[in-house]
């Protein structure tokens, strides 16, 4: 059994993931387990303070655990997060006794039995290709789609992340189950800026920008990703990116992957939270037969 | 710029190498042969004098404290590119971040953004609570059209409320001790 688990910039922000994610797995035949008493999943305070970070992933961790499921983070970092502190607990059993200690405050105990699934491999692997094959209504036919996975769907892959981080085809290959084409692009792999947001706004932004740029100097229709970090850079920010970068045209549309899939599913606007982006998804819409409600 | 305060430094440089060596990574300095894969890859080095292996460099000389106390250690974007593609296992990034980690540890310099995030997480639980998002009425398309708006949270979008920490100030409390590294 799979919990959602949202993360802090979903549950605080990125609404639109949580509301597609919920649809289209519902639709798809997956029940998702509710999980109380969750926090922030450390990650933003591992520069800072390693065992901070490892409390905080067990801890939640610990809370699957304790209800006997996995946990379904609807974040790359959140993800990556409790992979790496699984791999790290695994290893060193004196360290999984200091953090033990500190969970054991509140009567919890990480014993490592609970995975974290990525959503792409909740689509790919639980739902499975085949099924989101028939569950499409209306092909994306004619969109030439840019994938972007986030750096931290794919690295380090020492620890076993999703696929290739060199050459990762699994959103891709989600793509065009849908009916659009996803084609390789040199900068398929370069990373989204937002790691700098908080030490240099303006650097995090020129990064984007110049991503964007270059996928929309390739012609693509628009962009998909699954990182809510990604998301609020990519399809939140072009408007800040106009203003105070050198990149003065950017405007491409931006989804979510579980959006994407929605409006191939047939499903309304609204319903994938498709209201919420910032970027022309209209273009989009218009392409693939307009936008029904 | 966006440094805090400084603070005198605790420990020498010896004691600063072994602080770095002992800190939870994958890090192994040691290993770097300076190819220069990691500063080829690295999307930090493109806009400031940040170069993964001229950091890993210092480290092999011993320049710990010239490393804790400067800005360059904070200008990484955390792509982990470096780590990935190090031919020899150094893991760059591991090394920055027992870095950041020694500089939050002997209370020096850090980023203002890292303060605000452990007082909401003290405080919350996560590192920020619901806003209020601007959303369309009519889905706005590349020719700029004026398109109307509205402000929804998760009310209004029939989202059920967050979860948080049962007993927050349990939370706080253990979360307090591993920040000051007294989880023993």
């Amino acid at each position: 059994m799979l919990a959602l688990y949202q993360g802090c910039t979903v549950q605080s922000e990125q609404y639109a993931f949580e509301i597609s994610a919920k649809e289209t797995l519902s639709n798809l035949g997956i029940q998702l387990q509710e999980l109380e008493g969750l926090s922030c999943c450390g990650y933003p305070l591992k520069n800072v303070s390693v065992p901070a970070w490892f409390y905080m992933s067990a801890r939640n961790l610990a809370l699957a655990e304790a209800k006997g499921v996995d946990l379904l983070p609807l974040c790359n970092g959140c993800n990556l997060s409790f992979r790496e502190v699984k791999n790290y607990l695994k290893e060193d059993s004196e360290l999984r006794e200091r953090i033990n200690s500190l969970l054991s405050m509140e009567g919890l105990e990480y014993t490592g039995k609970a995975k974290s699934f990525h959503i792409l491999e909740a689509f790919s692997q639980v739902v499975g290709i085949e099924k989101i094959r028939n569950a499409v209504k209306v092909p994306l036919n004619g969109l030439k789609l840019a994938a972007h996975y986030g750096c931290h769907a794919l690295r380090p892959s020492s620890i076993g992340m999703i696929d290739d981080p060199e050459n990762p085809q699994i959103l891709e290959e989600l793509i065009r189950v849908l009916g659009a084409s996803a084609v390789d692009y040199p900068e398929r792999l370069d990373c989204c800026g937002q790691g700098l947001s908080m030490t240099t706004g303006r650097t995090a932004l020129t990064i984007s920008g110049g991503k964007l740029k270059t996928i929309q100097n390739q012609l693509f229709d628009g962009v998909v990703t699954v990182c809510p970090f990604c998301m609020k850079m990519l399809d939140s920010k072009q408007r800040a990116i106009r203003v105070s970068t050198e990149y003065k045209d950017v405007n491409i549309p931006v989804f979510y992957y579980s959006q994407l899939l929605g409006l191939a599913m047939g499903l309304d606007a609204k319903q994938i939270g498709l209201n919420l982006n910032q970027s022309p998804v209209g273009d989009i819409l218009k392409k693939i037969g307009g936008n029904k409600k | 710029m966006f440094f805090q305060k400084k603070w005198p430094r605790i420990m020498s440089n010896n004691e600063l190498t072994s602080k770095l060596r002992n800190t939870i990574g994958d890090h192994h300095p040691e290993l770097c042969h300076q190819c220069g894969k990691c500063s080829s890859g690295c999307p930090s080095s493109n806009f400031f004098d940040f170069r993964p292996r001229k950091i890993v460099a210092m480290v092999q000389l011993g320049m710990i404290e010239k490393l804790v106390e400067s800005e360059t250690i904070w200008q990484c974007a955390q792509c982990l590119a470096c780590k990935e593609r190090c031919p020899r296992e150094v893991a760059p990034y591991d090394v920055i971040q027992a870095l950041q980690n020694i500089a939050f540890s002997q209370k020096l310099s850090i980023p203002n953004g890292y303060s605000l995030l452990i007082d909401s997480i003290l405080k919350n639980g996560v590192i920020q609570n619901p806003i209020k998002v601007r959303a369309w009425k009519q889905a706005p398309t590349k020719e700029g059209k004026r398109v109307e708006f509205e402000r929804l949270d998760r009310d209004s979008l029939n989202l059920p409320k967050p979860t948080r920490p049962g007993k927050m100030d349990i939370f706080s409390k253990a979360l307090k001790k591993a920040l000051k590294g007294e989880e023993k």
